[in-house]
């Protein structure tokens, strides 16, 4: 905000005073851009998203060890324990594992890992895992780290399968993360559409949309969801079920923003630079493109970011009732839905760990939409 | 002023606001912002028009180059480039667009009228994309030679609206609304946002562009003390009507309508001489247009209201040469005119 208000005043300065000032054009997006960098958490949330971006989205092959789909033999195993210390208290600069070896415990039934503090397995970089085609077609079998041995490193323990639940969350972060992005530019383009024919239109349409939002609105979500959900024919191959719940979860995602564009667009219109331009002759198409849709994009931004955790949450709910996404597509719900009974938290507790992966995604757009918001909004 | 000299002949305009309630959007009754207005506008005068807020001065701005359209009423427009006329009630869109060339308005709010995402330069430019066929660099000449005729360096003109003050965005305002050479510049509360000081530069700056342009002027405000300045013309209306018409000289010499004077003694002087004599002050609001009053709108607040008032509408009618009024008595009442008001204060004792 300070930032933002100095640059405004050093603005009407007149040229020639500071010549260096003059070379700066203050746009927009340079002043919104200035009031985001204010906000301390937006920025750190921006980077640590495009942090997970990079290693969930876009990489995961890459950074996660082993292929999410890979069964080991060692089940519910808890997570490794990297250590830079031996047992005998020795430092090592490159960080390690001890093998083990999981025995029953002949009097509760429950299976212990024993370590074995003679054989340690070190954790290398750059080392050739299972194979993957990176993005859908690049192939490689270069992973990022990966442990000397016939036994895996398992930063996140294993699942009842065994396999392993740090690369099943890299992946699934993917698909929770681009299945909220999906949604919503859906629910954008439909809120977009309909909200501006709404606040163009008026009369009779602008009625009709709105009370059709009025009843959607009305609708709880989660059995909505649910009944379109068990719609979806069982025999459809993932890639078709992750767009039919893309499409679904977005049906419902477009109304709060479809009031926000029709509102947008009534203020514009009575605007006077609005009125201006209808009194030179342009064109309705024009004045839409040039005067009202640049206006409200910030807003429009703002958000877009806050819905998307919306999505996520709804794909998560969805997945963890068993009516989403299905297996082998792994979704942060698809994941959470192992920790389902209480049996399995007390015992496995690391199977919750994803869970923590879906907070951090949720709270970090929230707090990147609101210093949009905050940058977008010139009266805070 | 000779009648072939008349540029802009508005008869009877009337624009009705309907009133709708309920989900059905049942009409239940009109808001009569602009009611039987007529006034005839020469070429190169400047016709004021006062009026207290929500009286209808700017609906009837607006519905002339048709931003509001008009309830009914004929704007007949006669222009040099054409030199027909040009009759906006039954218009079709090719003479609306034309019309709208030769009527640019200017705006109250500088800062509302120019879109704040776009350049200067876009900004005053932009009505050339529309109604001429030029080059980006003709429409920066352009845009450079109005900018500074009005005042404005041209090479400011990749700057954005926020980055100038309230005077010199409406001056990019005017620059934008004289791009098109238009021939009527309807000025709605152009100064009324603006400091004194620079409120003074705008209106001398409109003054010499009517000099050199021969361009007419709507200038619509809410206090005489504006309209005094620029206008040959002045026109009073209240709730929706003309009140009083006549030459600036004479409307402030010798008021015909009760409105009239009670505008003027609410003129603020800077005399001070004046300090702490009281003014006399217009009692209560200003009624509810959805619903006026009977007989003659200002009764309800005029001083000497009588019977009749209350019954029968005043009709508008010549009491002098040139000089309109719509009032019973305007010929009897003794109505004070600016000057008068002013040396009665003065020998008035101090008021605290």
């Amino acid at each position: 905000m300070g930032a933002a208000l100095s640059s405004l005043e050093e603005s009407t300065t007149p040229p020639g005073v500071h010549p260096h000032l003059e070379a700066r054009r203050e746009t927009q997006w340079y002043l919104f851009r200035q009031k985001f960098r204010t906000h301390k958490l937006a920025r750190v949330s921006l980077w640590v998203l495009l942090f997970l971006v990079v290693t969930c989205v876009l990489f995961p092959e890459f950074f996660s060890p082993y292929s999410p789909q890979r069964v080991f033999d060692n089940q519910n195993l808890p997570p490794s324990r990297v250590r830079f210390f031996d047992a005998d208290g020795r430092f090592s600069f490159v960080p390690f594992v001890y093998a083990f070896t999981q025995e029953l415990d002949r009097e509760t039934f429950q299976r212990i890992t024993v370590v074995d503090t003679e054989d340690k397995r070190s954790i290398r970089i750059f080392v050739l895992g299972d194979s993957y085609r990176m993005l859908g077609f690049i192939p490689g079998r270069l992973r990022l780290f990966g442990v000397e041995g016939d036994q895996g490193v398992f930063l996140f323990g294993t699942d009842k399968l065994g396999r392993d639940l740090f690369s099943r969350t890299l992946h699934a972060t993917r698909i929770s993360m681009t299945i909220g992005l999906v949604g919503v530019l859906l629910s954008t383009l439909l809120g977009l559409l309909l909200g501006g024919v709404s606040g163009l239109q008026g009369g009779w349409v602008d009625g009709l949309i709105q009370r059709a939002i009025d009843v959607i609105l009305s609708i709880p979500t989660i059995p909505l969801w649910m009944a379109l959900a068990a719609s979806i024919p069982r025999n459809w191959s993932p890639l078709g079920i992750y767009f039919m719940i893309t499409i679904i979860i977005s049906l419902i995602g477009w109304t709060g923003l479809a009031r926000t564009v029709r509102g947008k667009f009534l203020s514009l219109r009575k605007e006077d630079f609005v009125l201006a331009a209808v009194g030179f002759n342009a064109p309705m198409l024009s004045i839409i493109t040039r005067h009202l849709i640049p206006n409200f994009l910030s807003y429009v931004l703002v958000s877009l970011t806050l819905s998307v955790p919306a999505m996520i949450l709804g794909e998560t709910a969805l997945s963890f009732l068993g009516i989403g996404l299905q297996p082998p597509v792994v979704s942060l719900g698809v994941l959470i839905q192992q920790a389902q009974n209480i049996q399995d938290i007390t015992l496995y507790p690391w199977l919750l760990i994803p869970g923590g992966f879906v907070v951090i995604i949720v709270l970090l757009y929230n707090f990147i939409g609101d210093g949009l918001r905050d940058a977008a909004d010139p009266y805070s | 002023m000779a009648e072939t000299n008349t540029i802009l002949r508005v008869q009877g305009l009337k624009k009705y606001f309907p009133i709708q309630r309920g989900v059905f959007r049942r009409t239940v009754g009109h808001v009569h912002a602009v009611d039987d207005v007529s006034f005839e506008l020469t070429k190169g005068e400047t016709l004021g028009i006062v009026g207290e807020s929500g009286c209808g001065k700017t609906t009837l701005g607006r519905c002339i180059p048709r931003l509001v359209e008009p309830t009914d009423g004929e704007i007949t427009f006669s222009g040099d480039s054409v030199g027909g006329e040009l009759r906006v009630q039954s218009a079709d869109k090719e003479r609306i667009a034309d019309l709208r060339r030769r009527v640019q308005m200017i705006f109250q709010d500088p800062m509302a009228s120019l879109d704040p995402r776009m350049t200067i330069f876009e900004i005053v430019s932009e009505p050339l994309r529309y109604n001429a066929d030029l080059t980006q660099t003709e429409q920066r000449d352009r845009a450079a030679s109005l900018l500074e005729k009005t005042g404005i360096r041209s090479d400011y003109m990749d700057r954005y609206p926020h980055q100038f003050s309230g005077g010199q965005r409406q001056r990019i305002g005017i620059a934008r609304a004289l791009i098109l050479e238009p021939e009527v510049l309807i000025c709605d509360e152009a100064v009324s946002a603006l400091d004194v000081s620079v409120q003074a530069q705008i209106i001398k700056m409109f003054k010499q562009l009517q000099e050199e342009l021969s361009l007419s002027y709507l200038f619509i405000a809410h206090d005489l003390s504006v309209v005094e300045h620029v206008s040959h013309r002045i026109m009073v209306m209240y709730l929706g009507k003309i009140a009083e018409m006549a030459e600036s000289d004479a409307l402030f010499d010798r008021p015909r309508h009760p409105y009239t004077e009670s505008l003027l003694y609410s003129i603020p002087s800077a005399d001070p001489s004046l300090k702490g004599k009281k003014r006399r002050v217009l009692a209560g609001d200003v009624p509810n247009p959805a619903d006026p009053p009977s007989g003659c709108y200002f009764h309800t607040r005029c001083p000497y209201a009588q019977e009749i008032c209350k019954t029968t509408a005043p009709p508008l009618k010549e009491v002098a040469e040139g000089h309109h009024s719509a009032c019973h008595f305007a010929d009897t009442l003794p109505l004070k005119g600016y000057q008068q008001i002013i040396s009665e204060r003065r020998s008035e004792p101090a008021h605290e």
